[in-house]
């Protein structure tokens, strides 16, 4: 799929600033070798020390071998000078050492055991300070108020990064901030995506499950569509739930609902957009979201759906196409 | 005061038409109806060939303007017959009207279709326009020392033969003096020989005093028969700087006839980036240089986008740029400093100009309004946005931030008497820009709007002594706004500063001895700033920031607000030390610097306790030494060194973000060099330097820092080369120069590792520039101008993360690759049309005329497999009109 940046045009009158944008062909929903597209932590969230079962979608094209990941759980804290998302010396390898990072056995299933001190490492605990001088800085967290134990899933050489949403409570509001935190703060749950649907121009709606074969027509534009469970106001839910994150400037809770990012991939074809978010849903329909697909010239191919929530839960639909004249 | 040049234009004004004169005649034959003969002006006549009447000198010098009314005769060849003068305007005045009148040459007139006599009135007005001065004016007074006598019968030679001789008051006036530097030697038989030297700007008067000894007793002893005094202590010139007045700025291509955007073409300023208004000065940060206008430090010299300044051209008197070593008079900055003066209000008449061009309209106005009273007023306002709009149908919003800005300046001066004045100083700047990036991709959104706002108000107090001392007092206050609302994807980034600030200044200069000058004044500045500050704390990037071109900022985000307070109050003291017969000048000069800063929390905020605040006080000695000796007229060597120090923003003292207890960071400038004038009106300057700074704030490199130590004073940096200045000030109507920096630029981020190249490093920066009015209000000039691209952070890989669903890049080395080099080149062409007391000038400013795309940015694609270039603004027309009265 091409995801064309549009470039600027001349003109006779004065224009400003930036100048004009190149095109890039964006083609990360291309699987075209053996790729890590999600890491499902479960459960979605939890406390330091607690045990954690990881699973990687490995996609390939057909006929590729399995391939298992090898599974690092990053322990070293990155500076503040490091902007990245990890310390650096974590993807220096799946085994970069002991004081930087601790090897997971791949399984299946990989599990894992969160650090003890996971919240001083990563998260809102301060770390212990040296005699003499005060305590350390906390990790800040990210816009859903979450802290993050740094996962790496590696295939050879290549690591892709996630991280399990750390319990770590709320630490540095007001009492009765903290109460109310604790009270309606609910752990995070990975989203549950209904099977992946094949939306065709006649109107029929497929699922894309393993009880029948899907043809397609070479070339032949559909649309794929993927829901998920509606959420209550309160409560533990497999789709956008509602939370709540304490907005350190005003000192106050803040409620808000999860959204949804699907991202698409495909062995071959192009989608329209790489990633879609919520299109439709309310009282009486499930959410989803949909995009448009290119069928290719012939060939078999699988499709895949990963959904993220903002609260680092992922999940994910696939789909087997067969394309034939 | 200003010299006025006088020339003279007539101005038509309303053409009567009179009476017919050509006579009938007879006709036989067909009989002839009342309605043919009835005589019918079919076409009037048209004036084709206007002579220029000759000013009466009388009149000119007695600034007197006069309207002639004649009444002219016009046979049907269109030659004139004759000429009677209907209203006089004196003898001289129609004199000189009924001459040039005469020698007008007319398209006849035609009475039903065929040529005719025909008599018109016609209005022969005379006015006196101010033309642009060439030359100078040196004036002065000389006296007997130590009595201070007037001297009569002292002649005055100047270098370019010419000599006059004190009258009675022991004045002298040499008037239409080639601008530049000139030899003044003063002699009589009685009297020790004294010779000395000046510097003479076009359009300006030189008031000199000399005081020269009785010639010695011939008691057998050698004394020297010629001594050299300066006796009027002279503005204390900072080493190395270069100031360029407004008449040459205004013509420059590439600025768009804005004065102040000629600092942009001074050796030691790098190239700002397309869209810029950064100014970077011999390898130092932007914040790191200090911008002054009459006294009063501002935020930002240019608006948004680097298109204008913030003070209207006609208001601009001159611009100064010290990128290094400048003296004891300015301080916290490790930076240069560009000091900005405008013009004292005309004191003839009333001046104004409106101005406009795709980019904005302006106005300004200025001049006497009552006896010792001087206001300038100017306003400008963009609507590039308004043009855009109507021009075309894209969302340009969406690729190119437009810029939105206004500006204001008011000036009131009363004159209290003899170089003694009380003025009131107003300035107000407002910048706003915003872009929005929509996509079906929300990880492909983005939005960015930043605003600033800033006035200031001051009153200046200035004396002049006729021994050549000066006071001046000048307090002043202003408020700055700034904020800053962005988001990449679901990162948000917020900030907002608002500042009260305030100031003082005060001086006095005097004669300490007869060869030293002193300076004692306090330079006192203080500032209160409420910030706030949410989101990612990566964003906005700071200087060092291992990040590429489009990388979605960290998503890690935090909240804060704080008071700060950051004060100084510095006394200073200089003197200007003239040895070997004033050949030889040291200039030390000490600067005491107490610094105090405060905040109104220690500790980000824990629960509901009350926060502590924190302050710092310390003082600094800042020695400031500079040399001048001038081997010959026309070689001079010049070094200069300085300890600097500057205190830390208000925006880096957050204790979540940044450090309540950053310290101030401190630098030194070394610097050497040479002017060598070639000839009177073609010099060249050159100047080596070295730099150092330590105690920068910089991002915590330690895994698990101190709370409220995000950002720590361990940052160093230094920068070192050269600077050329081949420049031909204005004569004949040509003007440029050719201004080349050698430079490299170095920080290193933590102590014990290695320097990498500053983020605004350029090695090379040349400009070459040229100015010739063609006559008959043609001007041409362009620009020419190469630059070395700036550092960049290469990127090695990429890997992906799936939980914010985006590809990291993996970077090499700190700013170990570069943009490709940048060169451009300029035109500007400009006409001007004179009408009386009025000028139109249009013009078109076209940069880029070569339409070279010059990289300014590498992008990468999402996952950072693919790199491109971003080019900056392709050809770029800019054309304008300007009125001025």
């Amino acid at each position: 799929m091409a995801n064309r940046l549009e470039s600027c045009s001349l003109l006779a009158a004065a224009l400003v600033a930036s100048g004009c944008l190149p095109d890039f062909i964006d083609d990360t929903t291309r699987v075209a070798s053996p790729r890590i597209l999600a890491v499902r932590a479960e459960p979605a969230e939890a406390k330091e020390g607690e045990m954690v079962t990881l699973e990687a979608l490995v996609a390939a094209p057909p006929g590729s071998e399995t391939v298992l990941p090898a599974w690092s759980l990053c322990i070293d804290r990155k500076p503040l000078s490091e902007l990245g998302p990890v310390s650096t010396r974590c993807l220096a390898g799946p085994n970069p050492g002991a004081d930087i990072a601790a090897v997971v056995e791949p399984g299946p299933p990989a599990v894992a055991t969160l650090p003890e001190n996971a919240c001083q490492l990563f998260g809102p605990d301060r770390p212990d300070p040296k005699p003499g001088e005060p305590s350390g800085r906390p990790v800040d967290p990210d816009s859903s108020g979450g802290f993050f134990q740094p996962v790496l899933a590696w295939l050879g050489a290549e690591p892709v990064l996630s991280g399990v949403r750390l319990g770590c409570g709320l630490i540095g509001a007001p009492p009765d901030v903290t109460q109310s935190y604790n009270q309606r703060y609910h752990p995070n749950q990975n989203p549950e995506l209904e099977p992946l649907e094949l939306l065709r121009n006649d109107g029929s709606v497929e699922p894309l499950d393993e009880s029948a074969a899907h043809e397609l027509r070479p070339s032949e534009r559909v649309r794929f569509r993927v829901k998920w469970p509606n959420c209550p106001e309160e409560g533990e839910c497999g789709g956008a739930e509602q939370y709540v994150v304490y907005d350190a400037l005003s000192q106050t809770l803040v409620s808000q609902r999860e959204s949804f990012v699907v991202s698409w991939y495909a062995t071959s074809g192009n989608f329209a957009e790489p990633r879609t978010e919520q299109a439709f849903g309310g009282d009486d329909e499930l959410p989803g979201t949909v995009n448009s697909w290119a069928a290719p010239t012939a060939g078999q191919v699988d499709v895949w759906a990963v959904a993220h929530d903002d609260r680092g839960g992922q999940s994910w639909a696939h789909g087997t196409l067969i394309i034939s004249p | 005061m200003q010299n006025r040049f006088f020339t003279c234009r007539a101005v038509l004004a309303a053409v009567v038409i009179g009476s017919l004169a050509a006579p009938a005649r007879a006709q036989q034959a067909a009989p002839i109806t009342e309605e043919a003969v009835k005589p019918r002006l079919t076409k009037p006549p048209k004036l084709v060939t206007f002579v220029e009447a000759d000013y009466p000198e009388s009149e000119k010098s007695a600034g007197k303007t006069a309207a002639v009314v004649l009444q002219i005769g016009i046979g049907p060849t269109g030659t004139v017959t004759d000429v009677a003068v209907i209203e006089s305007a004196g003898p001289a005045f129609d004199a000189a009207a009924v001459d040039a009148a005469k020698r007008f040459v007319f398209d006849p007139a035609e009475i039903n279709d065929r040529p005719a006599a025909i008599r018109i009135n016609y209005r022969y007005q005379f006015v006196l326009k101010q033309a642009e001065p060439t030359t100078a004016i040196l004036t002065g007074v000389v006296k007997s020392r130590p009595k201070g006598e007037p001297l009569v019968g002292v002649t005055v030679g100047l270098d370019d033969g010419r000599s006059v001789v004190t009258d009675q008051t022991g004045r002298f006036t040499f008037p239409d003096v080639e601008p530049g530097r000139h030899r003044v030697l003063l002699s009589r038989e009685d009297l020790k020989g004294l010779q000395t030297q000046e510097d003479l700007v076009a359009g300006q008067k030189l008031d000199a005093t000399y005081e020269i000894e009785l010639a010695p007793v011939d008691d057998g002893e050698e004394h020297d028969d010629l001594e050299i005094v300066i006796i009027a202590p002279k503005l204390v010139k900072q080493s190395v700087s270069t100031k360029v007045d407004a008449s040459e700025g205004r013509r420059v291509a590439g600025t768009q006839g804005d004065v102040l955007k000629i600092v942009e073409n001074l050796p030691g300023v790098a190239r700002a980036s397309a869209g810029s208004s950064q100014i970077v000065v011999w390898g130092a940060a932007p914040e790191d240089t200090r911008v002054y206008v009459d006294g009063m430090r501002v935020p930002l010299l240019y608006h948004y986008g680097g298109l204008r300044s913030i003070v209207h051209t006609d208001l601009v008197q001159s611009v100064e740029l010290v990128p290094g070593g400048y003296g004891a008079a300015y301080g916290r900055g490790l930076g240069g400093l560009v000091v900005v003066a405008t013009r004292d209000p005309p004191q003839d008449r009333i001046h104004g100009s409106v101005q406009v061009d795709v980019m904005d309209a302006s106005a300004a106005v200025q001049g006497r309004v009552a006896e010792g009273w001087g206001v300038a007023l100017a306003a400008r306002n963009s609507h590039l946005q308004w043009v855009l709009d109507n021009v075309s149908s894209k969302d340009f919003d969406e690729y190119f931030q437009i810029p939105h800005y206004y500006d204001g300046q008011a000036r009131i001066r009363r004159d209290l008497g003899e170089g003694e004045f009380i003025e009131t100083l107003g300035l107000l700047s407002f910048d706003e820009v915003a872009r929005t990036v929509s996509s079906n991709d929300p990880r492909g959104r983005k939005s960015e709007k930043r605003h600033q706002t800033f006035g200031r108000v001051g009153i200046r107090y200035k004396k002049s002594g006729k021994d050549g001392s000066v006071v001046e007092v000048m307090p002043w206050y202003g408020q700055d706004h700034r904020t800053l609302e962005a988001s990449f994807g679901e990162v948000p980034t917020s900030q907002g500063l608002d500042t009260n600030i305030f100031g003082l200044r005060a001086r006095y200069s005097g004669k300490v001895t007869d060869t030293i000058v002193g300076t004692l004044g306090l330079d006192l500045e203080g500032s209160a700033t409420n910030a706030t500050r949410s989101g990612s704390t990566s964003s906005p990037p700071r200087e060092g920031d291992a990040h590429v071109f489009g990388q979605p900022p960290s998503d890690q985000i935090n909240g804060d607000e704080w008071d700060a307070f950051v004060g100084s109050a510095a006394p200073y003291a200089e003197l200007d030390i003239g040895l070997l017969s004033d050949k030889l000048h040291i200039v030390p000069g000490l600067r005491l610097d107490p610094l105090f800063t405060s905040v109104s929390r220690r500790q980000p905020r824990d629960g509901d306790k009350p926060g502590v605040g924190a302050s710092t006080t310390d003082i600094s000695v800042e020695p400031r030494l500079a040399a001048r000796y001038r081997l010959s007229r026309r070689a001079t060597f010049k070094a200069a060194y300085g300890h600097y120090r500057q205190p830390p923003l208000a925006e880096d003292l957050s204790p979540v973000f940044g450090n309540p207890l950053l310290g101030a960071a401190t630098g030194h400038h070394f610097l050497g060099g040479g002017d060598f004038q070639l000839t009177e009106s073609f010099g060249v300057e050159t100047t080596a330097f070295y730099t150092t700074s330590s105690d920068l704030a910089a991002r915590n490199p330690i895994p698990s820092p101190l709370v409220a130590e995000a950002l720590v004073g361990i940052g160093a940096g230094r920068s070192y080369g050269a600077q050329f200045l081949l420049r031909k000030s204005l004569k004949g109507g040509f003007f440029g120069w050719i201004a080349y920096t050698l430079l490299r630029a170095e920080r290193q981020d933590e102590p014990a590792t290695p320097y990498r190249l500053f983020d605004f490093d350029q090695t090379h920066v040349l400009t070459a520039l040229a100015a010739y009015q063609f006559g008959k209000g043609f001007d041409v000039s362009s620009r020419f101008r190469y630059a070395t691209g700036y550092p960049r952070t290469p990127v090695v890989g990429s890997y992906y993360d799936s939980r914010r669903d985006l590809y990291e890049p993996e970077l090499g080395p700190k700013n170990s690759a570069r943009i490709p080099d940048f060169w451009q080149l300029d035109v500007r062409v400009a006409k001007r049309f004179t009408f009386g007391t009025q000028e139109i000038e249009a013009y078109l400013d076209v940069q880029n005329v070569t339409n070279r795309e010059n990289p300014e940015e590498i992008a990468y694609s999402p996952d950072y497999t693919q790199k491109r270039y971003v080019y900056g603004l392709p050809i770029l027309p800019v054309l304008g009109a300007r009125w001025s009265f």
